[in-house]
């Protein structure tokens, strides 16, 4: 077993992270124990943030202690993990628009603590802004046609100066009759004018035409 | 498990109007409930946002307080947000109710602009081509009266609104229910559940309800009358189903039916999208359809000739 981020462990080419809560699963995840720690297996084939890690991520900016605003929080596979990954001084504020998702997604934020559930439409930021605050890093994964503008406005908003956003991309969702890569390309190139981008992972064998994005706040001019 | 915050308030269309804290002063509920509450300015929200610390300060709570308030009252927000949400599934039911209605309606005002065309004979361009809306708006005729340029541009409005409608109601239908629609491409998907009072109770609908759902009416004249069963309801848009031979039909749709009802289950209990599997399987039972039954059954004409009056009294005697 080696540490290959603060918190993320790597078990015979798997990864894991500490169980925040010991002895609770969230979804059908094996838990796994090494000297005295709890470890949740990461399923890279669930979870694009454990594929993007498996494909060689370099910066990621998700630490102990950080507060992540996460858009698109399904029923809490990726964000679960984020939630480990903070542990108890750091905040995940999930965003979730879904109802179906959002049931899951709140029984899981009852239970931990460093998360909180915000059961809003990413389009309208202000909506939940009374309950935000400024956040370390912006992590997305709407699926969605118009995520440049999504997180454009959220970034706008809520990410500190020098914050980070982590993006996936499925090209798929954004133009089905272009090519993976001119839109992958296309997206990107709308984010250059607020942020430099620092890696570009892709996310096959696990996800097909998906790639992550890791970029950081232009610092104001 | 979760202890209450306090009691939410909601005006008629869902904002968030009061919030009683059981255990908290009023300044910080106020603090709170700041931009969600009222209306507010994006100045509002930015000066909230950078100046939280000092904010939250003033109110004499320490950070750690707030944040736990903070959390308390987001975890009963969601909960009574989320008793109040429609489902994905009735979202996808009103969009299409609505495009339904709206394509009702700009039917209707497409032929008036058409008659206005007509009767003041100011389009001679038009003569002999049919005129639609959409020829009306983006051609520009020159000579036009305000009431049809102002109706022209409505029309324009609409349609773009309905495109928009489209999309998204396709949006919908992919992410909440992925098998369906690959099986059944999106707007016949969303007819299906529609027709069902609902996505669960499509999936909990054996595939023989399915194949007739949207056919109520041949059914029940069929159950009273005993005419013949309907093979197919609004499954009959399926184009394997619509674009084959009457003889072939009634197969078809049974086995995409029953296909349909392991596509909604797949939608309700897993999401997982297996609707690529799920289409080869159902279409290589429609080319065995094909393959099996290739010309036109001789034995249904003779039950079709005869035509004869029928009497009530004799009926009732019938064999079912
Ligand atoms: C691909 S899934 C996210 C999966 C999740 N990140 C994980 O790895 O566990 C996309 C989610 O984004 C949500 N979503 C899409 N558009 C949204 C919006 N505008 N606001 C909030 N949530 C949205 C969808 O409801 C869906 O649950």
């Amino acid at each position: 077993m080696k540490e290959t981020f603060p918190g993320v462990a790597e078990i015979d080419g798997m990864l894991a992270t500490v169980n925040l809560l010991p002895g609770e699963r969230v979804y059908d995840e094996k838990l796994v124990e090494t000297g005295g720690v709890e470890l949740r297996l990461w399923n890279p084939n669930r979870s694009k943030l454990s594929a993007a890690i498996l494909n060689g991520l370099e910066t990621l900016p998700i630490k102990p202690g950080s507060k992540i605003l996460y858009l698109g929080a399904a029923s809490g596979t990726t964000v679960s993990h984020v939630s480990d990954l903070v542990g108890e001084d750091g905040v995940v504020f999930c965003v979730e628009h879904s109802k179906k998702p959002m049931e899951s997604l709140l029984r899981l934020c009852i239970r931990r603590e460093n998360m909180i559930p915000l059961f809003y439409d990413a389009n309208h930021p202000y909506r939940y802004a009374s309950l935000m605050e400024k956040v370390d890093v912006i992590y997305q994964d709407v699926a969605q046609k118009n995520q440049a503008e999504i997180l454009e406005k959220n970034a706008d908003l809520y990410l500190k100066e020098s914050g980070f956003i982590m993006l996936a991309i499925k090209a798929k969702s954004i133009d089905s009759s272009k090519k993976t890569d001119e839109v992958i390309a296309q997206e990107i190139a709308r984010l250059k004018p607020s942020f430099k981008i620092l890696e570009v992972i892709d996310l096959e064998p696990f996800e097909k035409d998906h790639v992550m994005v890791v970029a950081e706040k232009n610092a104001k001019l | 498990m979760l202890t209450p915050a306090g009691e939410f308030k909601f005006n008629s269309t869902g904002g968030l109007i009061e919030f009683k804290s059981i255990d908290s002063d009023e300044e910080v509920v106020k603090l709170l409930m700041t931009p969600s509450a009222a209306p507010t300015t994006s100045e509002d929200v930015r000066f909230f946002l950078s100046h939280q610390h000092m904010l939250v300060e003033k109110t004499g709570l320490t950070w750690e307080d707030y944040s736990e308030m903070r959390r308390r009252v987001a975890l009963g927000l969601c909960q009574a947000y989320l008793a109040r949400a429609p489902g994905d599934d009735e979202l996808i039911i009103e969009a299409l109710g609505t495009l339904k209605d709206l394509q009702k309606a700009l039917n209707i005002l497409a032929l008036r602009l058409a008659q206005n065309y007509t009767e003041s004979g100011v389009a001679p361009a038009y003569e002999g081509e049919e005129i639609s809306p959409e020829t009306i708006v983006d051609t520009g005729v020159s000579h036009t009266t305000n009431v049809s340029e102002g109706l022209a541009r409505q029309i324009k409005a609409l349609i773009e609104y309905r495109g928009g409608l489209e999309e998204e109601l396709e949006i919908m239908m992919m992410r909440t229910a992925p098998n369906l629609s690959g099986l059944a491409g999106p707007l016949l998907g969303a007819r299906l559940i529609a027709a069902a009072g609902g996505l669960g109770k499509l999936a909990v609908s054996p595939g023989s309800r399915i194949q007739v759902l949207g056919a109520e009416r041949a059914m029940f004249r069929h159950l009273k009358e005993r005419g013949d069963p309907p093979k197919h309801g609004i499954i009959f848009q399926h184009p394997t189903i619509s674009k084959s031979p009457w003889w072939q039909r009634g197969k078809i749709a049974r086995s995409l039916a029953a296909k349909l009802a392991i596509a909604a289950r797949i939608d309700t209990f897993s999401k997982e999208d297996r609707s690529e599997a799920l289409r080869a399987d159902f279409m290589r039972r429609y080319e065995a359809v094909k393959k099996s039954h290739p010309s036109e059954p001789r034995r249904m004409k003779v039950v079709r000739a005869p035509k004869t009056v029928k009497k009530k009294g004799r009926r009732r005697g019938r064999k079912r």
